[in-house]
């Protein structure tokens, strides 16, 4: 079980009486601008941290890049039906996500991102799940047969993956996993077409190019979300897991924005920092785009590695860990967002309303809303499926998919219109929708990278060590907290 | 001389779309679908690179398709017809020595015109605007000892093109130069770069950074720009093109935009060039290679040519996967941005200030250039940010990178206060299908890279500026689909 845990009393009081020494030192007469931690980043990692810390007495500056708080949590509010471009589920076992909406009076309500079920295309033929096993399409072999190519990669992990601890994949036996996850399925026995259905659907650029073990603490925290055990042949994690969460009454962003409401003015919005300068040795300079600047004893960087790299750290990072913010990859998630009119398609042509693709789309989800409406579409590609998407212009990406879903149903012909389009890599300040180790980055990269580097601390979710999703980015934010704490006393 | 023998002994003018007709190995994917159309080659890629292997395959009488995922050609040639007159975005400058450029705009009767006269380069450096004349005795010039006189934009060519230990332009793969690929960092230190001098080319260098950027690359592309100037003497105060220009080298520009010459090799070909179809497969488990594309297209050829940089190849999946080094080299190049941030302008503001139109700044917005007609009139200025820098204004939507690099011209040089005006923001990372302005290599990786990078993987060959040997710019891209053309006439011949 994790051995991270909430701060014992000691540390707390610790931590508050070494904050009020520091606090004095402010008041004595330095710049204005100066407090005791920046953190830069007002996602769930930032804002966690910062609550944190000012609940012990210390004064915070959170600076955010955007004219929102929130990161990756983003309620698309001027988007018909209000989807959630990024993080949806609260997983039934993230404590601090539910303890932070409970303590700000944020409400959950439960499920979260339910879909209608999924008709499967494969080689542009429209196929019932029903239909699948026995399909004259379906050439992958053996027990594979009778799992949804969907539920392929849920599959594999929940059959063979050795990992029980969710802090095992840190563990110094683990590194023999962290390889290419393709060399790990090749060596169970997958066939090439169950590997090429992993392939279409998987978030990263392919099964070469991320880590298995990354993979594995996923699956074996993902686990206990979904609640399945032994590798499900019908539904793949998300699916399972949308049933067992529950979701932010309002939108997700209502979560953060709470948060940054309870911080008052120490949130700074369209902030773009652009250097951290900690070579005087005794604070933080941190520079932002505008001309302003702000100084304080120590930092976070609460954000993504991408919006990291772009930013000048004197003295620099060195070693495994310049290499980590230089090289992490992240993950890629663009979607479309539709307005469905007319009669339903689906009823027209007697299959299940949402689509998983071979083609050049991942997913066409159908939600349902909370209502029971069944008006909308999202169209998610992630992977290579997603870098190709955001190829074309903007304003091409909504015109091509309506076409390629009419392609694959004609039912929907005529049907659709383009509410939104969001490319998460290309999303402001942000870079990807989330990190994905590549093969043996987690050995080099995952001890290393979350070391404090002189006055800057390290949180966000590619710094996780047993969470995944929100809960992760409060775990890291508590975690960077906690350091800061520990070195003021 | 061997490629070039057979080529000149003349290939047969068979056609491989019977045989392919007749092809029955089924490939991994498509076996429900018709194929659409089928060539001899298909070619992905319709820049320089591609269409140069096209027209040199149909030459020979082989039949090709040209796939070009974005609603143009021309790739990073790109020109923007903007009022005040078409702007390059990309590929610009048509060297002495192109010889491959210069015989297609020959061929194809599109007219070129002398490069127009470069315009003078002030200074913005701590806060204080310098001219460029009185640059050296500066207060805020800290540069030391000989790099005091060199102007902030040319120290970069001023140290690589005075010390650069490449005996020649093919050497740079030669093992015994592998102890160049280093940082830029450490290599400019090493011949006597003071800390300002790196600081002052950390601004504009086309690499994540100096410490990271390989010297040894930059090396090369510095020691095929010297072939065209006469001497390498006095170099402190003139950029590569301005020594070169002086020196009696013909230097060229298309007239009427660079994007002019791919639209007329398009015109040239007798096969198909579609426009809008991105590439989503390549499958060569069969007998020749199918290209799926990303709207459910299918293309069958008996070869294919793959003249996208690899930022745009990574996304395509590859049956059989590239393998070993080169798969890393793929997947994990790093490549150079460019942000481009054209403006007009309603006076000549640098009249009111330091006489130079153009600026270099050690700002976030970089270098604004001035462009100029053939008669050396400025009509349009160029907000150009490289690297990092641009990856970092990429983060903002382009109406707030233009209101930024505007504020901020207003506040560094206020005689440009309200009369300067955006007319379009481009980021080569941003706005097109390469997602790149140029392949780079990072320190140790021509070593690692460099052999494997433009090896044929089965029946796909690969072309493009990332695979250059000796050649730079768009001499380089069309000598890369040239050469991709005659490997597989040689296979087949």
């Amino acid at each position: 079980m994790p051995k991270l845990s909430r701060p014992s009393r000691r540390t707390v009081l610790k931590g508050a009486t070494a904050s009020v020494a520091t606090a004095a030192v402010t008041r004595r007469g330095r710049a204005a601008t100066r407090t005791d931690v920046i953190i830069m980043g007002g996602g769930f990692a930032g804002l966690k941290a910062a609550i944190l810390l000012a609940d012990e007495g210390m004064k915070v500056t959170v600076l955010e890049a955007n004219n929102r708080v929130g990161g990756r949590a983003f309620t698309a509010d001027h988007v018909y039906g209000k989807p959630e471009f990024g993080a949806s589920q609260v997983g039934p076992y993230y404590a601090r996500v539910r303890d932070m909406a409970d303590r700000l009076g944020v409400e959950l309500a439960p499920g979260s991102n339910i879909n209608a079920p999924f008709t499967l295309s494969v080689g542009d033929t429209l196929i019932r799940r029903e239909d699948w096993e026995r399909h004259k399409l379906n050439t992958t072999v053996g027990d594979e047969r009778a799992v949804l190519p969907s539920a392929m990669q849920s599959y594999y992990m929940g059959k063979y993956n050795p990992l029980e601890g969710f802090d095992d994949w840190l563990e110094p036996e683990a590194a023999k996993f962290d390889i290419p996850f393709g060399n790990w399925l090749l060596e169970k026995g997958i066939s090439r077409e169950a590997l090429r259905f992993i392939n279409e659907g998987l978030i990263a650029p392919d099964v070469w190019n991320v880590s298995l073990l990354t993979l594995m603490q996923e699956a074996t925290r993902g686990a206990l979300m979904s609640g399945a055990g032994a590798g499900s042949s019908g539904q793949d994690r998300f699916e399972q897991a949308a049933l067992t969460s529950s979701h932010v009454v309002g939108g997700t962003s209502r979560l953060p924005e709470a948060m940054a409401a309870y911080l008052g003015d120490a949130v700074k919005l369209n902030k773009i920092v652009t250097g951290i300068d900690m070579s005087s040795g005794s604070g933080v300079s941190v520079s932002c785009l505008d001309g302003t600047t702000y100084e304080s004893d120590f930092a976070i960087s609460a954000i993504p590695f991408g919006p990291l790299r772009r930013i000048s750290i004197l003295p620099a990072l060195e070693g495994e860990q310049a290499a980590a913010v230089r090289h992490m990859p992240y993950a890629n998630n663009t979607q479309v967002h539709i307005r469905l009119k007319g009669t339903p398609y689906w009823e027209e042509d007697g299959m299940d309303a949402s689509l998983w693709t071979d083609g050049a789309l991942n997913l066409v989800r159908q939600p349902i809303g909370y209502d029971g409406s069944r008006d909308r579409l999202v169209v998610v590609c992630v992977g290579k499926k997603g870098e190709r998407l955001d190829q074309l212009p903007p304003e091409q990406r909504g015109e091509f998919v309506i076409r390629e879903i009419e392609r694959l149903r004609p039912s929907t012909k005529g049907k659709m219109e383009v509410t939104g389009v969001h490319s998460w890599p290309q999303y402001d300040f942000v870079s990807g929708c989330r990190h994905s180790y590549g093969p043996g980055q987690v050995t080099r990269f995952a001890h290393d990278m979350i070391k404090p580097h002189h006055r800057l601390h390290f949180a966000g979710e590619h710094t996780r060590r047993l969470e995944i999703g929100m809960e992760s980015a409060m775990e890291s934010g508590e975690r960077a907290a906690f350091e800061i704490l520990e070195r003021t006393l | 001389m061997t490629r070039l023998s057979k080529l000149n002994s003349g290939l047969s003018r068979r056609s491989f779309s019977a045989v392919l007709a007749g092809a029955s190995a089924l490939p991994l994917l498509g076996r429900h679908a018709r194929a659409n159309e089928s060539a001899d080659v298909i070619i992905i890629g319709a820049g320089l690179a591609g269409l140069n292997a096209a027209l040199n395959l149909e030459m020979e009488g082989f039949r090709v398709i040209v796939l070009e995922a974005q609603d143009h050609v021309g790739g990073r040639t790109r020109t923007f017809d903007l009022d005040v007159g078409p702007t390059n975005a990309g590929g610009q400058t048509i060297g002495p020595y192109y010889a491959r450029v210069r015989d297609l705009a020959a061929r194809l009767d599109v007219p070129l015109m002398s490069n127009p006269p470069r315009v003078s380069m002030g200074n913005y450096i701590r806060g204080k605007l310098v001219s460029a004349a009185d640059w050296p005795n500066a207060d805020v010039n800290t540069l030391r000892g000989a790099e005091r006189n060199v102007q902030p934009a040319a120290l970069e060519f001023f140290y690589l093109s005075n010390n650069n230990p490449l005996p020649d332009v093919e050497s740079w793969t030669e093992e015994e130069q592998a102890k160049l690929d280093v940082p830029l960092v450490e290599y400019l230190r090493s011949v006597g770069a003071s800390d300002e001098a790196l600081r002052l080319i950390g601004v504009t260098i086309n690499v994540f950074d100096l410490s990271t950027g390989s010297a040894l690359a930059y090396l090369r592309d510095i020691k095929r720009l010297q072939w065209g100037i006469a001497t390498n003497e006095n170099q402190a105060t003139r950029s590569t093109y301005a020594a070169s220009a002086d020196d009696g080298f013909e230097f060229s520009e298309v007239a009427g935009g660079t994007q002019r010459l791919p639209e007329a090799m398009m015109a040239a070909m007798k096969g198909p060039v579609h426009l809008n179809t991105m590439v989503r497969t390549v499958d060569m488990t069969g007998d020749g290679v199918e290209v799926r594309t990303n709207d459910g297209g299918r293309f069958v050829g008996k070869y294919a040519i793959s003249a996208v940089p690899f930022s745009a190849l990574r996304n395509i999946d590859i049956y059989p996967k590239f393998q070993g080094v080169q798969y890393d080299a793929i997947r994990n190049s790093a490549h150079g941005n460019t942000l481009r941030v054209f403006m007009e302008f309603t006076s000549s503001f640098w009249d009111d200030d330091i006489g130079d139109p153009a600026l270099f700044t050690d700002t976030s917005i970089e270098r604004v250039f001035a462009r100029t007609t053939e008669e050396g009139e400025i009509f349009a200025l160029d907000g150009w940010i490289n690297g990092n820098a641009a990856y970092r204004l990429d983060q903002l939507p382009e109406e707030d990178v233009a209101a930024f690099v505007v504020d901020t011209l207003a506040t560094i040089r206020p005689s440009t206060k309200g009369k300067i005006k955006v007319a379009k923001v481009h980021s080569w990372a941003k706005h097109s299908a390469s997602g790149c302005c140029r392949h780079t290599f990072e320190a140790g990786q021509v070593g690692t890279w460099a052999g494997v990078m433009a090896t044929p993987h089965h029946r796909l060959h690969l072309a493009g500026e990332q695979t250059r040997s000796i050649e730079n710019g768009m001499e380089a891209a069309a000598k890369s689909g040239e050469r991709a053309a005659f490997e597989i006439m040689e296979r087949i011949a």
